[in-house]
């Protein structure tokens, strides 16, 4: 009686050796069989086909899961592993706290009355208007307590170059109005110390791929096309230093990406002296609002990476796509920095403009307004000599 | 008795071997390969070996085929028979051209139009060698199977011929019986206007998107691309683990069952290394 366990799904007696049962074909469970209670039993898995989702059974014969209604045969770790399916990971970031320490000596705390956003900086700057809305700010408090940054990248660009750089900008953008740029906006200018956390750690662990090869032949009338389906996995890791993602509210995460990269072998430890001259804006977002989107950045890139190296190194397949996830994050780490950004708004028929300069690299971004009147002449004008090109050609060919 | 029957037996011997067993045509040479060209004399210009033409279309027909012959200088043969005895269907008839002496000038310039009559086999085909190879070209062809096909599907094989006499006349004259439809002038502007406006609408879609693209240079980052630690990425253990196949299968276009088709030369293995004969290109169609 020892050597024989009670099947979970149809009750009939099988050998206790077997991984499936001899008669239903389900699939036995190794962990202890409770003879007389064989419905209270341990969990049982459902294996689908692969090919049409119908349910696998044990087949004695091939010692396979065989699927009734296709006839695939499939050998039963490769089922297993196929049916893991850990997309959409979630790190864990908990050590984060770990990295970050300390607090802030007093500042000056301006809050706008517009935005709402507080702006910091060491009392001897004077803030008068808000850098992200362009509206009046006010003086509040002395703060303190706020939390210190790890480190900071002091402004490098000299204020005096941004006309240049504007210029620069600006040259080759046909659709620009003529009389958008004045001197009297590049006076509003200011120089803002930006919250970032940047995130550290190693993406490690296996990934699956659902992959196919496909080849043709003819073969009397017919022309026949064969799909190989496999099922792709590989071990591999890969290291990040310093994902950024910008802990203000108030400054656009576009914006703020689209000035990346900063060069983060200048951070320094922070010194409340680099201020002086600048403002500060204080963090609203904090890490774990913020770890979301550094580990899609992480895990979009990982994927790439894994895909290429497979497709690269591959023999069988010729493309691939992710079906199982499963990295995971080793050593996290996260670091409280503030980065030095150009902030520029300009009221255009209207609106306002928005632009943001790498107060590192002089990397200049933003949105410039469009001249409707240049916008439909770029459009008509092109328009109208490839019309008249391409009917003097088909008026000459088809005379 | 045991005598009688003996030569009973012995009679029945020589009697099968005294039966017919599918002999060649009378003109098929023995040894194709030793065959030398020759020209024709009094050859006759319908031979209706399958017996489907009246004594009064046979006469129709010749006098047809002549006027053709003096009109154009290239020789025209119309020739039906009840099997290809085991020739290629694409064969026969040129063999039939061929081994008979037909063809004008050097070249042996000429048309050979067949029907064979053969239950299960029943196709027509026509093929041009020397200066009238030329005219059968796909198109051609094609222009040929449209004309005679509905004619030959409902047995009325002379009123086949008659069309293709008129044919041959048409193309040996025109070069061609591709009809071209005459575009109406609005119809053919309107067109010209239509595809020049929506060549215009891209060019100009593309090179305003471009420009505007120019004004806008911010966006969301999705990847960590920068962030990336030099040389820290590794890829180990890949496994590929086959799983199932699909077969799918198409059926290869074909232009219904139309035979051979113009413009492809070809020649029995004989005709070339004899040194005689030529190529031909024709075309033709089961019915």
């Amino acid at each position: 009686m020892a050597d024989t366990v009670f099947c979970p799904v149809c009750n009939a007696q099988t050998s206790a050796n077997s991984k499936f049962c001899e008669f239903c074909g389900s699939p036995m469970n190794q962990g202890p069989v409770n003879p007389t209670a064989p419905a209270g039993g341990p969990k049982i898995e459902e294996y689908k086909c692969p090919a049409c989702g119908s349910p696998l059974v044990f087949s004695t014969d091939s010692g396979k899961l065989r699927c009734g209604a296709c006839d695939n045969e499939y050998e039963i770790g490769t089922i297993q592993q196929y049916q893991e399916n850990n997309t959409g990971a979630e790190f864990d970031w908990g050590t984060y706290s770990q990295s970050l320490g300390g607090t802030l000596p007093e500042m000056t705390v301006y809050i706008c009355k517009s935005c709402g956003a507080e702006i910091v900086t060491d009392g001897t700057t004077a803030a008068t208007h808000c850098p992200y809305c362009d509206n009046e700010v006010v003086i509040t408090e002395k703060l303190t307590g706020a939390l210190r940054p790890n480190g900071i990248i002091p402004f490098k660009v000299d204020k005096k170059g941004i006309k240049e750089k504007i210029k620069q900008f600006c040259e080759g953008k046909k659709l620009l109005p003529n009389n958008f740029f004045t001197d009297q906006m590049i006076d509003e200018v200011q120089g803002v110390y930006v919250p970032v956390w940047l995130f550290d750690g190693k993406l490690s662990g296996t990934m699956g791929f659902d992959g196919t090869s496909t080849s043709s032949y003819t073969e009397g009338s017919y022309r026949y096309t064969e799909t190989r389906h496999y099922l792709v996995e590989c071990d591999g890791g890969m290291s990040f230093s310093r994902v950024p993602v910008d802990g203000s509210a108030k400054m656009p995460d576009d914006l703020m990406n689209s000035i990346e990269p900063y060069d983060y072998s200048q951070v320094v430890p922070f010194d409340g002296q680099y201020l002086s001259g600048f403002l500060a804006d204080r963090y609203d977002k904090g890490p774990d609002d913020s770890i979301p989107t550094a580990s899609e950045r992480m895990m979009n890139s990982a994927t790439k990476a894994f895909t290429s190296a497979v497709m690269a190194n591959s023999q069988k397949v010729s493309s691939v796509t992710m079906r199982n996830n499963g990295l995971s994050l080793i050593d996290p780490s996260v670091k409280y920095t503030l980065l030095p950004v150009y902030l520029f708004n300009c009221k255009y028929a209207g609106q306002i403009y928005r632009f943001a300069m790498n107060g590192q690299t002089g990397k200049l971004v933003g949105e410039l307004p469009i001249d409707k009147g240049k916008k439909r002449k770029y459009f008509w004008l092109p328009f109208l000599i490839a019309a008249a090109i391409v009917f003097l050609i088909l008026f000459l060919l088809m005379r | 008795m045991k005598k009688i029957l003996s030569i009973a037996i012995t009679a029945l011997i020589c009697a099968l071997l005294l039966l017919p067993v599918a002999a060649m045509p009378d003109w098929y040479p023995e040894d194709v390969y030793s065959f030398e060209d020759f020209y024709g004399t009094d050859l006759k210009q319908v031979v209706d070996d399958a017996d489907i033409f009246t004594d009064a279309e046979e006469k129709e027909f010749t006098a047809a085929v002549n006027s053709i012959i003096s009109k154009y200088g290239y020789d025209l043969v119309i020739f039906t028979d009840v099997s290809t005895y085991g020739v290629g269907e694409q064969y026969y008839p040129v063999d039939f051209y061929r081994f008979n002496g037909y063809g004008k000038g050097a070249q042996r310039s000429g048309s050979v139009f067949f029907i064979c009559m053969e239950p299960g086999n029943r196709y027509w085909w026509s093929a041009g060698t020397g200066a009238a190879e030329r005219y059968y070209n796909y198109e051609n062809v094609n222009a040929l199977d449209d004309r005679i096909e509905p004619y030959m599907r409902r047995g009325e094989y002379a009123e086949a011929v008659r069309v293709y006499l008129q044919s041959i006349d048409e193309l040996y004259t025109n070069g061609t019986l591709v009809e071209e439809v005459e575009t109406p002038a609005a119809l053919k502007y309107l067109t010209i206007g239509g595809i020049s406006s929506i060549v215009g609408l891209i060019t100009g879609a593309i090179v305003s998107g471009k420009e505007k693209a120019k004004m806008r240079t911010v966006a969301y980052a999705t990847y960590a691309n920068d962030y990336i630690v030099q040389n820290s990425f590794a890829l180990r253990d890949l496994r590929e683990a086959f799983l199932y196949k699909n077969v799918t299968r198409t059926v290869i276009s074909t232009d219904s069952d139309r035979g051979g088709g113009g413009g492809s030369s070809h020649s029995s293995g004989y005709h070339s290394s004899g040194g005689g004969g030529g190529s031909f290109s024709g075309g033709g169609r089961h019915f």
